[in-house]
């Protein structure tokens, strides 16, 4: 579904992200997983055109939609949780009728109200919701979330992740960046392991699942290996 | 590109920037309009209509520049501050596409906040009984228009680049510029050496306000307007047009 070669990015003679590799199967959750810095974020706004890549190839299925869900996403404080979903659903060329449908089903599906409650008095996991709901607009196949837990408490958190468990089971492909490890552990198939740009090693999780054992450690304790090097 | 437009300026309404802007313009109006028998200029009272909405005007056109400018100023940093540019690019919304966008919506702000000072502009003419000029200050208002159209699409590509503070005090020097066309240019001609040359090169690049607002007041009081005025102004629209399609965000 995604295929991503050898992709190189630099700031300022700085190299953030260096020749990385990874593929992304249909239906699969994908982690890029790493500390602060590691070069997760611009990976995935390379992925989605937001930034140019120095070099590298990044290849996505014909066809495929991609939604995309920020970090800290900000919505206009104005509006409603609806209004935002019309929006973004009208930006993307879809038909009033077809918003007027899909968005309450959507809101529902993040566990939020179609009522007339402004941005202004959402909570961050509101927000969370309603960036994943927007990411939703137009039945994408291929969901992008940028550490969609971020910033949530324990409930909301367990929320999200039994959110994306859910589009998995739907049958979403799913790249995700984050740098908890237990949310990787509930939901994602795969993933990478980085650190300062560069894919240190990658992971299966089915591989976990047996007697908890790959080269006899955790998920914790392999990117605490991992990253030590 | 119109629910860009129609987000835009329903931001501003709902947040009543705009409101606000016009109320204190309509205070200032209604301070030199409601005490006309006090103001005086050289020594001179002046009460008769004629002059009173000459001076009203002319402070309409003062107050909608600098509302212009206001209005523009934070639109599009605000865009890549907030990073909702993100989820527009990723729809595949151009930069071009939404640029244009943010500032036609910051034209219209700033068109509906003028437009605002000039009913209450209205107000003041129908008090007088002068519903003749009524008629007349609708294209004089259209032709006001083309200054709010420089300021705001200057201060949106100006914004593309530079931080809002500097496109700010850019902006602020070309209204002012812009407004003081006139009297800079007699100051031009009587300095001459190198600070008339040097006031002359800034003159060439300014635009002139003041004729704008000129022949939007010889509308108003029925004389004959000079198109080069208004033709340069549409010329200076065109030009940062283009400066709108041309210059761009390195990255979202």
């Amino acid at each position: 579904m995604v295929t991503v070669e050898n992709l190189t990015k630099s700031y300022h003679k700085k190299t953030v992200v260096s020749a990385i590799s990874f593929t992304v199967k249909k239906g699969e959750v994908f982690a890029l997983l790493g500390s602060n810095g590691a070069g997760k974020s611009t990976t995935i706004k390379m992925i989605l055109g937001l930034v140019k890549p120095d070099a590298g190839d990044i290849m996505v299925k014909e066809g495929k939609v991609i939604g995309y869900s920020p970090e800290t996403p900000f919505f206009p404080v104005f509006l409603t949780g609806m209004e935002v979903l019309e929006y973004y659903g009208s930006l993307q060329k879809m038909k009033k009728e077809v918003i007027m449908e899909t968005a309450p089903r959507l809101l529902e599906q993040v566990g939020l109200e179609k009522d007339r409650t402004k941005i202004k008095h959402y909570s961050k996991g509101m927000l969370q919701r309603l960036a994943l709901a927007q990411a939703l607009l137009g039945e994408p196949d291929i969901l992008i979330l940028d550490e969609p837990c971020a910033g949530l408490d324990a409930m909301g958190r367990l929320e999200m992740l039994e959110i994306i468990r859910k589009l998995k089971e739907a049958g979403k492909t799913t790249i995700m960046n984050t740098h908890i490890l237990s949310d990787i552990e509930k939901v994602c198939d795969k993933g990478v392991i980085m650190k300062k740009g560069k894919i240190l090693r990658d992971f299966r999780m089915i591989d976990f699942q047996k007697d908890g054992a790959l080269e006899g450690v955790s998920l914790e304790e392999l990117f605490l290996k991992t990253v030590a090097v | 590109m119109m629910i860009i437009i129609k987000n835009a300026i329903r931001e501003r309404m709902r947040k009543k920037e705009i409101y606000v802007f016009a109320a204190l313009g309509i205070l200032l109006l209604l301070l030199f309009g409601g005490g006309s028998t006090t103001l005086q200029i050289n020594g001179v009272p002046v009460t008769d209509f004629s002059n009173m909405f000459g001076i009203m005007h002319g402070m309409v056109t003062v107050i909608g520049c600098l509302l212009a400018l206001l209005i523009s100023l934070q639109t599009i940093p605000n865009e890549y501050e907030r990073r909702t540019s993100h989820l527009v690019w990723v729809r595949g919304i151009s930069q071009t596409s939404y640029h244009t966008s943010l500032a036609l919506a910051n034209f219209l702000s700033g068109v509906i906040a003028v437009g605002i000072l000039y009913m209450a502009l209205a107000v003041y003419v129908i008090g007088n009984g002068e519903t003749g000029v009524l008629i007349r200050m609708i294209p004089a208002f259209l032709i006001l228009c083309i200054n709010i159209g420089i300021i705001s699409l200057l201060t949106s590509v100006l914004s593309i680049k530079l931080p809002a503070a500097v496109s700010g005090l850019i902006g602020a020097i070309v209204v002012i510029g812009g407004l003081l066309y006139g009297i800079l240019d007699t100051y031009r001609s009587i300095m001459g050496g190198f600070t008339g040359s040097l006031l002359g090169m800034a003159l060439r690049v300014l635009p002139d306000f003041n004729q704008i607002r000129a022949q939007s007041a010889a509308i108003c009081k029925g004389g004959s307007i000079e198109w080069h005025g208004i033709l340069a102004g549409l010329l200076t629209i065109y030009i940062l047009s283009i400066g709108l399609v041309c210059l761009k965000r390195k990255e979202a």
